[in-house]
């Protein structure tokens, strides 16, 4: 949707660029003040001012040329993409790339739809899921668990996070996969205390379901407080207070099957 | 003492390439991201048993750590310094604080009577309490360094040398 | 009482195993003909989000005649 003073040309084909480029920036988690900082940089290199508003599910972006008579304004939905350091930096180096360069539009365009394609893309679900199931075993391991406790740990990991993986490829709501994957993996490493197996059961099952804390969310959204974009700090927190509230429930129902006690 | 720090260390490392991986940071960025991880991780382990620093304070100087790695790192390689202490924060992440909070909510709710009611607030409260204001301190402390070093924080993608 | 939890436990990592399995030969034969239909014996999907792919988003903005 756009609405504009003068007749189609630079400005507007470049603010719907820009607004597309910070929606994806903000979709793949990038914080307020690296879209902000990406975006009036791509914009002076046209010779040209952005101001953006940042809010939860879209962006608002102006482009007003040097004279300050021709504006334009875009509003786009920002792609609930998942998280991606990855797509942020190479998006970032794109920005530089056109202050630094003096890209063309059309050369910018392209570069970033090519990095859309690629680098949105690449990824193997084998090797998350592997390293996601190591990193939980020596989350155990960092909270005093035992080698036993560590093994029920990646077994519950890897059960819980191959379930994730299979329902948010079927786009399945997040919440309600962060519910069941929490209750998959606590149940899984009640075994440590169903068959007695180690020392330390209550750390098996306390630390199972720590790969599902919204842990970048929680810091994206601090990080937006401390430069004062409060709409969005409060935005992403409350999105990260309710996947932890959906993991809560996911381990209590876990947690009451099991007839283990942890609070 | 010392293997206990390596041990934590490593184990820090190896946690943070795992979450890591869950955020698909750029390849390069993984070995930054395990030895900013385990450096920081360990010193918040000797603050808080050596030198009997409440859980804040000592998550505070390690994120400011992390955060000083961070900045000098990105530009070596060409990162967004969120990019390197975001994946090395996440060990130090309270996720059990979050859980157990939203947990004893719950439980307030299933228990009417004053005694029990009270002790699961208090669970809720205090956890909730202090997982906010863990991870307050961790981003200040991170952010911290970009703010002081804002050249090099944020022009670290750029390429060195210009065409 | 006791028993329970160990009948529910072994009820649910059978149903893992079920689901892991089903998904990795649905993949399996998914990857071999590409161009079949996958699929999907239970839809539980509530909300598909919108994902931009840039060449639809150029085709559906470019309308200089709509008036909002």
């Amino acid at each position: 949707m756009t609405s504009e003073t003068t007749s189609a040309g630079t400005p507007r084909r470049l603010c719907l660029f820009l607004a597309h480029y910070s929606a994806v920036l903000l979709g793949c988690g990038a914080t307020c003040i690296r879209l902000t900082k990406n975006v009036e940089r791509i914009a002076a290199s046209f010779g040209y001012r952005a101001e953006i508003t940042i809010m939860p599910r879209h962006v608002h972006l102006s482009v007003t040329d040097s004279q300050g008579t021709d504006v334009v304004t875009a509003i786009e939905s920002v792609p609930q993409t998942g998280i991606s350091f990855a797509l942020n930096t190479e998006l970032s180096r794109l920005s530089w790339a056109t202050a630094d360069s003096g890209l063309s539009l059309e050369e910018c365009s392209r570069q970033f739809d090519d990095i859309v394609r690629t680098t949105g893309s690449r990824h193997s679900r084998t090797t998350e899921l592997l390293l996601a199931s190591a990193a939980n075993a020596a989350f155990c391991r960092l909270f005093g668990g035992d080698a036993i406790a560590m093994a029920v740990v990646l077994a519950a990991t890897m059960a819980g996070y191959y379930i994730k993986q299979l329902m948010l490829g079927r786009h399945i709501d997040l919440r309600l996969t962060v519910i069941v994957c929490a209750f998959v993996s606590s149940v899984i490493s009640a075994a440590d205390s169903l068959f007695s197996l180690g020392t330390t059961p209550a750390i098996a099952l306390g630390t199972s379901v720590l790969y599902l804390v919204p842990g970048i969310p929680f810091l994206n959204s601090f990080s937006d407080l401390l430069y004062r974009h409060y709409i969005c700090a409060f935005s992403r927190f409350v999105d990260a207070v309710v996947l932890t509230c959906c993991l809560s429930a996911g381990l209590c129902a876990g947690m009451a099957a099991m007839n283990s006690g942890m609070f | 003492m010392i293997s206990d720090i390596l041990q934590d260390a490593l184990f820090a490392a190896i946690a943070a390439i795992g979450f890591a991986a869950i955020s698909r940071p750029p390849r390069r960025a993984f070995v930054y991201c395990a030895v900013i991880a385990a450096v920081g991780h360990s010193a918040r382990m000797v603050l808080m048993s050596a030198a009997g620093m409440h859980i804040v304070g000592a998550s505070f100087i390690a994120s400011f750590t992390i955060g000083m790695l961070a900045v000098f790192a990105s530009p070596m390689a060409r990162i967004p310094a969120e990019t390197c202490f975001f994946p090395s924060l996440l060990p130090m992440i309270p996720g059990i604080y979050a859980y157990k909070s939203f947990g004893g909510l719950a439980m307030c709710l299933l228990h009417t009577e004053e005694q029990r009611f009270s002790h699961y607030f208090v669970l809720f409260a205090s956890n909730g309490l202090t997982c906010l204001a863990v991870i307050l301190a961790l981003v200040l402390g991170a952010t911290l360094p970009v703010f002081i070093f804002k050249k090099v924080s944020f022009q670290a993608t750029r390429k060195a040398e210009k065409p | 009482m006791t028993m329970t939890p160990i009948i529910i436990w072994t009820a649910i990592v059978a149903l893992l195993l079920v689901i892991i399995t089903a998904d990795i030969i649905v993949r399996h034969r998914h990857s071999r003909h590409e161009h079949s239909r996958r699929i999907r014996p239970i839809d539980l999907a509530t909300e598909r989000e919108e994902f931009f792919i840039t060449g639809d988003r150029l085709a559906a903005q470019e309308d200089d005649d709509d008036d909002f």
